[in-house]
């Protein structure tokens, strides 16, 4: 407990002085939320392209999927705005930065995440709440506060896959230094998640609810919530413990990959 | 470090062939990236793929059929264009290696060119492969409209790639002014990606979408070409197209050109 | 010296690193071959490496690159493990042990800062601080010291990105102290640096050995270095010690030549021939030269004394003035480097 108050009070210390430090180029900290939040408007002009043909896309109407949309960028920002470091895990190897990481008395996966981030990430949020504000107000819906527990426990849930699978797939450049890519898939795979499960083969859905079990993120907790008929109460109330194991999975590859580069050096 | 016996190249062709064997290097990644980059398409494409499921009438001259080799071809032609002169040329203004490249005896934008098109055309190949074989098997894409059209095709690619070469140099350059560009080049970046129409064809934008994008010079880098191969250059013909291409190149040309000689002046003035 | 328990603060026993290094062929042919049978070879980067470094020592390590040292100084730090054999701090293994050993350490890498790039040096130092979890009024004076001796004062508020190399090592010395570490380890500190900032650290790291009772465990190319700060030296070459002891010591133990130049009165035309039968007894046999009223004899001092080899020449010849050169530690790790030293040859005259 004191370990976790320690860190705590760690995190949110590194997290003033990043902010200090990102501010430093005012210029740039504008242009680089602008640019975090054009990247994902990208995704909501194909919506709006789409609906303006049609009324409902695999029984999804614009509203629900704005929505949708919203939930599966939301974890990206989280990761980039606290704990955007894992990317640079091969230039920390490269450059002895994770030796000095091994020589203070604080977790290495940790010091790795906390030693960039990104208040650029805001752009990437910011969309994210203006597009659910938008199909939740367009619907009329009135939710009650159980309804927006289960939506933060699940965003919790949603935003410890993406930072376990950040920490996990960046951790295997401890076994290659092409791991690079099996990252960017993974990456990729994520935005699978931000239309309804229904459009994609049979194949995909499947894989997005296992493997890279990305609709767990977005799709299962929303239809729950919005009551669609392709959607399953069961993995909904399942989705934040998907987080919880691929946490327990992903911690399991870093500390291989981290003993292995210990114990063979680089 | 020419060595006797060995013919000397010109410079420029020294240089193309330098980009072309660091690209072969790593011609393993380049083909996974391919192959990575065509997976997100796929969601596009699967998007697209069920509404043309749910009412099968084309949407502003596209049909089912034209709508996937767009989508496809676009990514596909955006992923070809992509260099990485912008980082190089912000990188050597940031840390001061441009130094070392002005004393050389050549024309720095030439150089990067021609190191750049190496990387593309080993990167291009290997795209074309990948792509041609999957079309064969599964993708089952369309034929360009017309012989004529195929062959204008290509010549849109090329321009499109000097286009997009030029937008990324003069990003570069933009370091001279601004001590992090990182910003500036990822709006620029994700809106060109938008106003090139890579993610959906311009005519599907909302009318003043449509009106930035045809003043923009993204569109003459992924939009003209795929025009071209479709068949949908009604407005001004083939030809007008590339017209519009070979003028952006002229124009962002002189302008690089300009910016280049004030950067030059700049650094003079910081003592480099 | 030692008695029943061990007094040593570091103990390294039988230390052994092996790396396992894919072999890989050449081109597509090879790069497919190590996708489904990679081949790999070991190499012995420490092998069976046994050494104490008491509390309150300072100790270089010195050794032509891939000699083992920074491999030496990782397994100690707890950064990497040994393959075999063992290393203690304090009773402690530094890897298993690695968060409460690493309170205990204080670590400078040469030419990589632990200093946060884009922030002012002193909220890296206050973040160093609430890492290390000091007290705020140990900190306080902890910092006071560093400053005032290290002169970092207007330093502070700079970020890192702007200091030059010189002000950044400082930066990172202080940084490294702040916690005042037990063991500090430095490897190449002073790499890179310009002389009057080189002297200004090794005057500090000294200060702090000395003054303060820090151990210190230093890995440096720089002689000046090694003789400034440190009382021991490890020599090592391809994974092993050479040698263990005082720079002194070092002297005695690899002085295979001693130079006497003997300066004449007058001219003696036989003087080589001369010198040769005073000195038929000396083995191995003198090597002697003469030139113009300058007779020189080398010789290996750990058969003859010097006292012996001067009072036999000079009965012999007219002497008016002699010189006995010995070879610097310099020389001696200068053919450590071009792998001209000659090892145990003879045993350490003690």
């Amino acid at each position: 407990m004191t370990r976790l108050l320690f860190h705590l009070r760690l995190f949110r210390r590194m997290l003033y002085m990043h902010n200090r430090a990102n501010v430093t180029y005012r210029g740039d900290f504008w242009l680089k939320i602008l640019g975090l939040a054009l990247r994902n408007v990208v995704g909501i002009v194909i919506v709006f392209a789409l609906f303006s043909r049609v009324t409902v896309l695999a029984g999804w109407t614009r509203p629900e999927v704005m929505m949708l949309y919203a939930l599966a960028i939301a974890p990206r920002g989280v990761l980039q705005l606290f704990c955007n470091g894992a990317w640079q895990l091969r230039n920390y190897i490269r450059r002895g930065q994770l030796d000095q990481f091994l020589t203070r008395p604080l977790s290495p996966v940790f010091q790795t995440l906390t030693l960039t981030m990104s208040i650029e990430g805001l752009g990437t949020l910011v969309v994210a709440l203006l597009a659910f504000g938008s199909g939740y107000a367009e619907q009329g819906l009135g939710w009650g506060p159980a309804q927006w527990l289960y939506l933060l426990v699940a965003i919790a849930g949603g935003t410890l896959l993406a930072v376990s699978l950040d920490v996990g797939m960046h951790a295997l450049v401890f076994w290659s230094r092409d791991a690079g890519q099996l990252q960017w898939f993974v990456e990729q795979t994520a935005e699978f998640a931000q239309y309804p499960l229904g459009l994609y083969h049979r194949t995909i859905q499947v894989a997005l609810s296992t493997a890279l079990p990305f609709a767990f993120v977005s799709f299962y907790p929303l239809a729950m919530l919005l009551g669609k008929p392709d959607g399953s109460v069961t993995l909904a109330l399942l989705s934040p413990l998907v987080g919880v194991l691929f946490a327990f999975l992903m911690s399991r590859i870093w500390n291989a990959g981290l003993a292995r580069y210990q114990s063979t050096g680089n | 470090m020419t060595t006797a016996g060995i013919a000397r190249r010109p410079k420029y062709v020294a240089l193309f062939s330098m980009g072309l064997s660091d690209a072969l290097a790593y011609r393993t990644s380049a083909a996974i990236s391919w192959v990575i980059n065509g997976w997100s398409v796929l969601i596009v494409v699967y998007v697209w793929y069920s509404l043309f499921a749910q009412d099968g009438a084309p949407v502003a001259q596209f049909d089912w059929q034209a709508m996937k080799t767009y989508l496809i071809l676009a990514h596909a032609v955006n992923w070809f264009m992509q260099s990485d002169v912008s980082w190089i040329v912000a990188d050597a203004v940031q840390n001061g290696n441009i130094v070392t490249d002005l004393t050389r005896p050549a024309d720095y934008m030439l150089s990067k060119f021609s190191q750049a098109i190496g990387g593309s055309l080993v990167n291009g190949t290997i795209g074309t492969v990948i792509l041609f074989g999957s079309s064969i098997i599964f993708l089952h894409l369309q034929a360009p409209a017309s012989p004529a059209a195929a062959g204008l095709f290509i010549l849109a690619c090329v321009l499109g790639y000097g286009v997009n070469f030029l937008i990324s140099y003069l990003m570069g350059l933009s370091t001279c002014w601004l001590t992090n560009n990182q910003g500036l080049s990822w709006v620029l970046w994700y809106a060109g990606r938008i106003l090139a129409g890579t993610v959906i064809p311009i005519s599907l934008f909302p009318g003043w979408l449509q009106t930035v994008a045809w003043a923009s010079p993204f569109q003459a880098t992924v939009s003209t070409p795929l025009l071209i191969y479709l068949g949908h250059d009604q407005q001004g013909g083939a030809l007008g197209l590339i017209g519009v291409q070979v003028a952006w190149i002229i124009g962002l040309g002189a302008f690089s050109r300009w910016l280049y000689a004030r950067a030059m002046r700049r650094l003079e003035i910081q003592g480099g | 010296m030692r008695c029943c328990i061990s007094q040593a603060q570091i103990e390294a026993r039988a230390l052994t690193k092996t790396f396992r290094v894919p072999k890989r062929g050449s081109g597509v042919t090879g790069a497919i071959q190590h996708l489904f049978a990679p081949v790999y070879e070991d190499k012995r980067a420490l092998d069976q490496v046994t050494f104490d470094i008491a509390s309150g020592e300072a100790v270089a390590c010195v050794g032509p690159n891939g000699a083992g040292k920074s491999t030496t100084v990782k397994l100690m730090v707890g950064i990497t493990m040994p393959t075999s054999g063992s290393v203690r701090i304090e009773g402690l293994d530094p890897h298993k042990e690695r968060i409460t050993n690493s309170r205990k350490i204080g670590v400078v890498f040469g030419q990589r800062s632990q200093l946060w790039w884009d922030l002012p040096v002193a909220e890296s130092l206050r973040l160093l601080g609430d890492i290390y979890e000091i007290p705020p009024d140990r900190y306080d004076q902890t910092l006071k010291t560093c400053t005032e001796l290290l002169e970092l004062g207007p330093l502070l508020g700079q970020a890192s990105r702007s200091l030059s190399l010189g002000q950044r090592m400082r930066c990172d010395i202080a940084a490294s102290l702040l916690h005042s570490p037990r063991i500090l380890f430095l490897d190449e500190p002073t790499i890179g640096l310009d002389v009057a900032v080189k002297a200004r650290i090794r005057q500090f790291i000294s200060a702090m050995n000395r003054e303060r009772g820090v151990t210190v465990v230093l890995t440096s190319h720089d002689l000046q270095d090694i003789e400034t700060i440190c009382q021991r030296i490890i020599l090592m070459d391809k994974g092993a010690i050479v040698f263990d002891g005082s720079l002194l010591a070092v002297k005695r133990q690899f002085d295979r030549s001693r130079v006497v130049t003997f300066r004449l009165r007058e001219m003696v035309p036989d003087a080589a021939a001369r010198v040769q039968i005073a000195l038929s007894e000396v083995a191995p046999p003198p090597v002697i030269t003469v030139t113009g009223y300058d007779t020189v004899v080398t010789f290996d001092p750990s058969h003859s004394s010097s006292a012996a080899v001067v009072a036999k020449v000079m009965a012999e010849l007219p002497v008016e003035d002699l010189k006995i050169e010995e070879p610097g530690i310099e020389s001696i790790i200068r053919q450590l480097y071009d792998g001209t030293l000659k090892l145990g040859v003879a045993e350490p005259v003690t």
